[in-house]
């Protein structure tokens, strides 16, 4: 199976210039667990230009650490998991600056096709009581 | 029978409980101590000797504290109690209670005081439904304390109890042991504490201690340094002063600091359920907010920024460039069994948040927001145009495509049945109705204008007033009811103009689309007996086919929507108009003790003398909060222009003489006054033209 992490990695280090991140600055680490294995991934975000480090440690600190596992990562890379409701179920933790995270996560493709959930009824708004 | 219910909260963070202190959920009573949208105590119940206890009175002391006195017996008959019972409880991560039992007698006793905990950690979303949980519960006991807990995969929630005095602790509560001495008492401090998914254990305590006094805070600000901070108002009419401060009370207590905004902090919609964000309810609460305390805008627009759609995801109804609907913290959002991680379903909050940008740097002068925002501000203009446009005819209409849990009426009237032809038939979808036009419109209108003061590109302010000039033409004629007088509630997906006369026609004014030799008609028809009560404009017109004074958007009275008319009416010169609907609702708003609720009913004022209360669990509501403040800067005319604040009050006489004092802005502070002169009393009065005192610059 082709490395879709690195792929989207390598995808955003191309882009260099990413339209939205003006207004931030700052740096994310990712650590993606796969087996007994780390791997660290460290984004900076500096005035709109992005640069993506492959070979940072847990040594190389970063404003916003995020922790989850490999393929949790993968299908975050491909659409197939979203950033928010992975991190209310746990499978995601993020420390030091959660804005980062939030200004990321604006970074990952559009979810791939999927079933809705079936429970279907008639909206009534905020009303509640 | 439903018992009274008390409510404390902080930030998302409350209990829900009757007027004893207890707690015992069910489908039909939603009580609890919640936290980020899940129940973390279904269970939560006192009793001494296997008794429960009565009420004698309940304290709310603060918005996240209340007191309760409580005594043993039947409750059918008072006898003289030998025991008394004080439970001070106040919220902040999970609650700290301080349990008080005191023993009247000239012997001493000895009890046995119990407390049965128990939590379901039920989603808020099924509260009601009771639905059956996917995992698994547990429980335990370690350190002398009480574990509960909810595991669904890698989704955690805790529960944690623990008590200052020696208890013997079960799996489904506390026990104590207790004697005390002739005219003696008896205290233990328990601590509930709510811990989230990798966080457990991250709040070893609640956040208030013994005596509440110390808490560790989570707002930038005290409620004292809040309201210290606001402008002072000084008015003959009392009570005008007493809603006013209740008004900025409330706005503290709703403000809602998302684990994503670094400690500042914005308003949510509404209190308890709605303590979370919501795009269209933080920015027209921010706006109505705004001359008094500017800073939650600027926090709405950066936290509604960072969110901003940037995909096209249909089961959350995500486009690049759209304002989120709602943001939900619970197992189901988690689990994507609903769409609010985030939501967004809303077609009026992007362009009003470009609305909003333009109204707070009018009134801060903070182009450095302006500037850090441009890319936002830019997306939603753009979005205005390349994604809301679903039928290709120049106009924002909506349609969901998360046809399971989306919302159906994407705009502020968002009960399915609000949207309505004159004889009842609902239109089809996409659906396009009228105030989203209007807001296109000033949206287009202030972009043009940061365009050209901070983002210094020229000619896209003109390509967006060349566009707004353009909305305006085909608006007058599209949705204009020529027969009629009035601006069509909406357009159908065949175009047909959905003719049923509503309140939206008030909002078309505030966003100034309406041609002016329209607006005459307008007007009367909004202050005309089918629309207007005698307490506000209706949402809907009496005599429509759907009308209903008790319909949620059928016939009720929002003080929200009415602030936004009385501020579209004075744009549009009808001072005295706008001073008689401030008037009406102010006058509702101290039937109400200064609170205003989200809606009231549309009956005549003359057939009910009294404002009859629409039943809804949230109250406060932000917008309803905001809404005093609104009328206010509506009767004194405030208005910044350029570096000054202009005042040109228009007072009901009611109101005496008003001052308000330091209105933060770009010019420092400054004080307004105004005198009532527009005579409003009695249906058909004559009003005297309004006149007051300019501002004074200091």
């Amino acid at each position: 199976m082709a490395d879709v992490t690195a792929e989207f990695f390598d995808r955003l280090a191309e882009r260099g210039i990413v339209p939205g991140f003006a207004r931030t600055t700052g740096s994310v680490r990712f650590d993606l667990t796969r087996a007994d294995q780390t791997e660290y991934w460290r984004v900076e975000f500096r005035r709109g230009v992005v640069t993506v480090d492959r070979a940072a440690d847990a040594g190389h600190a970063a404003d916003c650490v995020v922790r989850t596992d490999a393929s949790t990562f993968d299908d975050l890379a491909t659409g197939r998991a979203n950033v928010m409701a992975t991190l209310l179920r746990g499978r995601l933790e993020a420390d030091g600056e959660p804005e980062l995270l939030t200004r990321f996560q604006r970074l990952f493709p559009a979810p791939v096709k999927r079933d809705m959930a079936t429970s279907s009824a008639r909206t009534i708004g905020k009303r509640r009581g | 029978m439903t018992a009274p219910m008390v409510r404390i909260l902080d930030g998302n963070t409350f209990v829900v409980c009757d007027e004893r202190g207890d707690v015992e959920a069910s489908p039909t009573e939603p009580t609890g101590l919640f936290s980020f949208d899940m129940r973390f105590l279904s269970q939560w119940v006192l009793t001494i000797d296997g008794q429960k206890l009565n009420s004698l009175s309940t304290d709310d002391l603060q918005y996240f504290q209340s007191r309760f006195f409580l005594v043993p017996g039947t409750g059918t008959v008072y006898i003289d109690a030998k025991l008394s019972v004080i439970r001070e409880r106040s919220v902040g991560d999970g609650f700290h209670e301080e349990l008080t039992v005191l023993n009247h007698q000239s012997e001493p006793v000895e009890l046995t005081v119990r407390i049965d905990a128990a939590s379901d950690f039920a989603d808020l979303f099924e509260v009601k439904d009771a639905l059956k949980k996917v995992g698994d519960y547990a429980t335990h006991i370690e350190d002398g304390r009480l574990h509960l807990q909810y595991t669904r995969e890698t989704f955690k929630r805790e529960t944690v109890i623990s008590a200052s005095a020696p208890a013997s602790i079960d799996e489904h509560g506390l026990t104590f042991a207790v004697r005390i001495e002739p005219h003696g008492s008896w205290t233990t401090d328990l601590d509930v504490v709510t811990s989230r998914g990798g966080r457990v254990g991250t709040f070893a305590k609640p956040k208030y201690g013994r005596g509440a006094k110390q808490a560790r805070p989570n707002m930038e600000r005290s409620l004292e340094r809040w309201i210290a901070d606001a402008p002072r108002l000084e008015c003959d009419l009392g009570q005008l002063t007493a809603t006013y401060h209740r008004s900025l009370v409330d706005l503290a207590a709703l403000r809602f600091s998302p684990p994503v905004a670094g400690g500042k902090s914005l308003p949510a919609a509404g209190l308890p359920w709605f303590m979370t964000m919501f795009g269209r309810d933080s920015i027209f609460t921010s706006l109505q907010s705004l001359p008094f305390t500017p800073e939650l805008a600027a926090t709405t627009l950066r936290v509604l920024g960072d969110w901003q759609g940037s995909r096209l995801d249909d089961f959350r109804d995500e486009d690049p460039g759209r304002i989120l609907h709602e943001m939900r913290y619970g197992e189901m959002a988690a689990f994507e069994e609903r769409p609010h991680s985030p939501y967004y379903g809303s077609v009026d909050a992007t362009p009003l948040y470009v609305i909003l940008l333009d109204e707070y740097e009018r009134w801060t002068g903070d182009t450095k927001l302006v500037r850090d925002l441009e890319f936002e501000a830019r997306a939603a203009l753009n979005w205005i145009d390349q994604y809301a446009d679903l039928m290709g005819n120049g106009y924002i209409s909506y349609k969901r495509r998360n046809e399971q849990t989306g919302i159906e009426n994407q705009s502020w009237k968002d009960s399915w049945n609000s949207i309505s032809y004159s004889d009842g038939r609902l239109p089809d979808f996409p659906r396009a109705t009228c105030e989203l036009q209007g807001y296109a419109y000033d949206a287009k209108l202030r972009g043009a204008r940061l365009a050209r003061l901070v983002w210094k590109d020229p000619a896209f302010a003109d390509r967006l007033e060349r566009e707004a000039e353009d909305l305006k033409r085909r608006f007058n004629r599209d949705f204009w009811l020529a027969d009629r007088g009035y601006f069509a509630i909406a357009l159908d997906a065949d175009g047909s103009k959905v003719d049923s006369l509503a309140s939206n026609n008030g909002l078309l004014l505030w966003s100034g689309i309406v041609d002016t030799a329209k607006a005459k008609s307008v007007v009367a028809h909004l202050m005309g007996p089918r629309l207007y009560s005698g307490w506000g404009v209706r949402t809907l017109a009496e005599g429509e086919a759907r009308y209903n004074p008790i319909g949620y958007h059928l016939g009720t009275v929002w003080p929200f929507d009415n602030s936004f008319i009385a501020w579209g009416l004075r744009r549009y010169g009808y001072k005295e108009e706008a001073a008689r609907i401030a008037s009406d609702i102010l006058d509702a708003a101290t039937l109400f003790d200064g609170r205003l609720p989200e809606a009231f009913g549309g009956y005549d004022r003359a057939l009910t003398k009294y404002p009859v209360q629409y039943p809804t669990a949230c109250s406060p509501q932000a917008w309803s909060t905001g809404a005093p403040l609104l009328l206010l800067r509506t009767m004194l005319g405030l208005e910044p222009i350029g570096d000054h604040l202009v005042v040109d009050p228009a007072l009901p006489d009611s109101v005496g003489h008003l001052e308000l004092l330091d209105i933060p802005g770009r010019w420092g502070r400054i004080d307004a006054f105004g005198r009532g002169r527009i005579a409003v009393e009695g249906r058909g009065a004559k009003p005297s033209g309004g006149r007051g005192a300019a501002g004074r610059q200091r």
